[in-house]
């Protein structure tokens, strides 16, 4: 007797109102994350850079 | 094996299926208990480092920097460790509710995740501090993710002996950070990391032993036994103790952080030798509050160091 053959085409996700509402909280809470990265930066560098940044030929 | 087990392997590698990791599950892939120990023991290397905060020493906004970027490419190293384990995590009580066995985070998501922080980690501490911290932060990401996870952990017994190093680096990290050099004072608390991680971990690991043998992980409880790893529990707390004692010995601090560290070593050698003689059924008990007692022995020793700083000052 045959066996049936088991099931193995993938299905596709499907992005439900749950998922992409957590998608969404994700992106946000990258973009804070990102944006605070990007503050980091520029408070190193102003303080690296200290009085010497207007200390320049005119 | 559990069907558990199996409901979890099948979430693992199923179908393609979407990301339903919340930011939250993210926030636990690095692990962030382990990240709050890190972050205060490179904050004590930096402050102990020469000039430390002071005029000389590192700017508060460096250091803030510094601090963010050390903890972050910690967590990034759980991320790593957490993507590479979750076959053994899934199996094991304490771990099966972690984001990736759980089915929560995918595989690859924590993969990509990890490596992406872990670059950023990297360059932003290049960039904004000094290459001697970044080349050894991008050292203990490297140290932890690929030859502990990947090489000692399923290997050998002393898996957590030898990767006890990644843990033990962010002192040293702080220490460059703001010193950008190293000397022998760094090297000293790097020990006392070191030596403290073995028995801190076959405590827990004693109490798991039943996970850790179902997982098939060589923790010194699963392939030498209860007796051994007793024995070198105390022998470790020995050690540990007269390590702690170098930075006195050494004249780096004094008599204040001498006799804290006594004082709260000798509880410790005093836990694990009542530990060692411990019956069988309250082992777990006294092993559950060893394991508690490591962590805040470890917590204040790194609060001694800068405590003594400042009465001698």
């Amino acid at each position: 007797m045959s066996k049936e053959p088991e099931n193995t085409q993938v299905k596709t996700p499907v992005w439900t109102p749950e998922l992409l509402q957590q998608r969404r909280k994700r992106a946000a809470i990258m973009a804070v994350a990102l944006l605070a990265f990007v503050g980091l930066f520029f408070w190193v560098t102003l303080v690296k850079l200290g009085v010497n940044v207007t200390n320049r030929p005119l | 094996m559990s069907q558990d087990y199996e409901e979890t392997l099948a979430k693992m590698q199923g179908p393609a299926s979407l990301d339903a990791g919340s930011a939250a599950d993210y926030i636990a892939l690095m692990k962030p208990r382990v990240m709050s120990l890190v972050v205060f023991t490179a904050l004590v290397g930096m402050i102990m480092a020469p000039g430390g905060f002071g005029e000389n020493g590192l700017h508060p906004v460096l250091a803030i920097a510094a601090l963010a970027l050390i903890s972050v490419g910690a967590g990034a190293s759980a991320a790593l460790n957490m993507w590479y384990d979750a076959d053994i995590d899934a199996i094991m009580s304490r771990t099966k509710d972690r984001p990736v066995p759980s089915g929560r985070v995918s595989k690859d998501s924590a993969l990509v995740f990890g490596l992406w922080v872990s670059g950023l980690a990297v360059m932003g501490m290049a960039v904004m501090i000094n290459y001697l911290s970044a080349a050894l932060l991008a050292f203990t990401i490297f140290f932890y993710a690929v030859i502990y996870t990947m090489f000692l952990k399923r290997a050998t017994a002393q898996n957590i002996v030898i990767g006890g190093a990644a843990g033990a680096l962010p002192p040293v990290i702080g220490w460059a950070a703001a010193a950008n050099s190293l000397s022998i004072e760094p090297l000293i608390y790097f020990a006392i990391i070191f030596f403290w991680t073995p028995p801190h971990f076959w405590a827990l690991a004693l109490i798991k032993n039943d996970d850790y043998k179902a997982a098939n992980v060589p923790m010194l409880p699963v392939t030498r036994g209860e007796k051994a790893t007793l024995r070198q529990i105390v022998a470790y707390s020995i050690v540990l103790l007269g390590v702690t004692l170098l930075p006195y010995t050494m004249g780096f601090s004094g008599l204040f952080y001498a006799a804290g560290a006594s004082v709260l070593g000798l509880i410790f050698v005093g836990m694990c030798v009542y530990l060692a003689f411990s019956k069988d059924q309250q082992r777990n008990r006294i092993a559950g509050m060893t394991f508690v007692y490591s962590i805040f022995y470890l917590f204040l020793l790194f609060v001694l160091l800068p405590a003594d700083k400042l009465v001698g000052a």
